[in-house]
């Protein structure tokens, strides 16, 4: 009867050291970002393809103070509808950087959001985002755009890259902006 | 064959009655864990970045006549997550995010196994050899993913399936009827366990995310214990 007590004892011991169970947490070193120096807009008229608007935003020390080199004003015409498409570039590259494609490639956590202001009418401009990312339902992208005028007009449009892993949603205000600029807009 | 069969049962209980000895052993277990369940390869989701593990056995056997023997192999490991840092570095480079942290936890792989052997050697070292034939209870681990404001949680999942193997054990008497015993096995099975994912919003390339696991999965174990001749 000793023996067996002690079997069992011996047993149970051996049992417990199988039992660790405890939780790991591990932290891994963070890789390199991405630069962007250059945004450009180029709207299309809908109803004349053949009539272009480009207008460019440029600064290739973007982490620093010094102001951006080119900040062009996008001139639309009134009662228009235009297909704006939005580029991101990485001109420190050679060849220059297309940061577009990569964001197209991972459109489930980005957003490119407008919010424009100083407009004297509300109606004046609006845009809206037109493609559409892999997730399920699907959210917008914002990198092609449609873009209304209404009146003759003038304001900015702020436009921010926005960076949300994991957590987009298609609202704006949540995530880290990987640019976030101002454009002016004339429309005539 | 009606007549074989009860003839069959009619030895086979005779054998029973006839019975030798019923040794019940307990011991711990080293178990190597094989197939997928030991790699760490992303593009794999029935990886399983097992470490090899600890555990602890029970196996009763019975002998028959003529070192037939039958019993029952009760035992279970642990197999805690080994290269995270890989999972983590996934969701790190997919997201484009700054700081990943990864929590995880064990697997936990349990076998009963009725058994059917021959004891090979009966002297004061005795070596028997038995077919396993069971059902295995494999429990996924923990894969909780913090990528700044989001949290992606890969719950324990939990699948039964069949299980076949080999298993050894030798066992050298120490004392009267105690004697030490070592095992060696190999087990495979495959279970099918579903994964509850929460808080997967942005799906994207290369990320680990399992939803099922369905890989297959042999083990190696070794085992020491001590076994009781009643």
């Amino acid at each position: 009867m000793k023996k067996n007590t002690i079997i069992i004892f011996a047993s149970l011991g051996l049992l417990l050291v199988a039992c660790n169970k405890d939780e790991k947490v591990i932290t891994p070193a963070a890789p390199g970002n991405e630069f962007i120096t250059t945004i450009v807009i180029k709207a299309v008229n809908q109803s004349n393809l053949a009539d272009t608007v480009t207008a460019i935003w440029k600064d290739l020390t973007p982490g620093d103070a010094t102001p951006p080199t080119q900040t062009d004003t996008l001139k639309l015409k009134i009662n228009t509808i235009y297909n704006a498409s939005i580029f991101f570039l990485d001109e420190t590259q050679s060849p220059i950087g297309d940061i577009t494609e990569d964001i197209l490639a991972r459109a489930n956590y980005h957003l490119v959001c407008f919010q424009p202001s100083l407009f004297t009418a509300v109606s004046a401009f609006s845009i809206t985002a037109t493609d559409l990312d892999g997730n399920t339902p699907a959210l917008p992208i914002g990198l092609q755009n449609k873009i209304t005028t209404l009146n003759a007009d003038f304001g900015n449009i702020n436009l921010q890259l926005l960076h949300q892993p994991n957590i987009k949603d298609g609202s704006c205000g949540i995530g880290s902006a990987d640019v976030n600029v101002d454009f002016k807009v004339s429309i005539q | 064959m009606k007549k074989n069969i009860i003839l069959a049962i009619i030895l086979l209980c005779y054998q029973t009655i006839d019975a030798q000895s019923l040794r019940i052993s307990v011991g711990g277990l080293y178990s190597l864990p094989q197939g997928d369940l030991k790699k760490t390869e992303i593009e794999n989701l029935n990886s399983g970045f097992a470490s090899p593990g600890m555990g602890g056995f029970i196996n009763g056997t019975y002998q028959l006549k003529s070192k037939l023997m039958v019993g029952l192999l009760i035992s279970s490991s642990n197999y805690q997550t080994k290269d995270a840092k890989k999972i983590a570095t996934s969701f790190l480079e997919a997201y484009e995010v700054e700081e990943v942290s990864l929590k995880s936890n064990s697997w936990t792989i349990s076998h009963v196994l009725p058994t059917v052997g021959y004891k090979i050697i009966d002297k004061k070292l005795d070596v028997e050899i038995m077919a396993l034939f069971g059902a295995s209870r494999v429990k996924s681990h923990l894969l909780e993913s913090t990528i700044e404001e989001a949290v992606i949680t890969q719950n324990e999942g939990t699948g039964i399936s069949l299980t076949y193997g080999l298993n050894m054990m030798a066992s050298y008497t120490i004392y009267k009827k105690l004697s030490l015993s070592f095992t060696i096995n190999y087990i495979y099975t495959s279970p099918n366990i579903n994964i509850k994912t929460e808080g997967y919003k942005n799906p994207v390339d290369g990320l680990f995310v399992r939803k099922i696991y369905d890989g297959k999965i042999p083990l190696l174990n070794t085992g020491l214990g001590i076994s009781y001749d009643f």
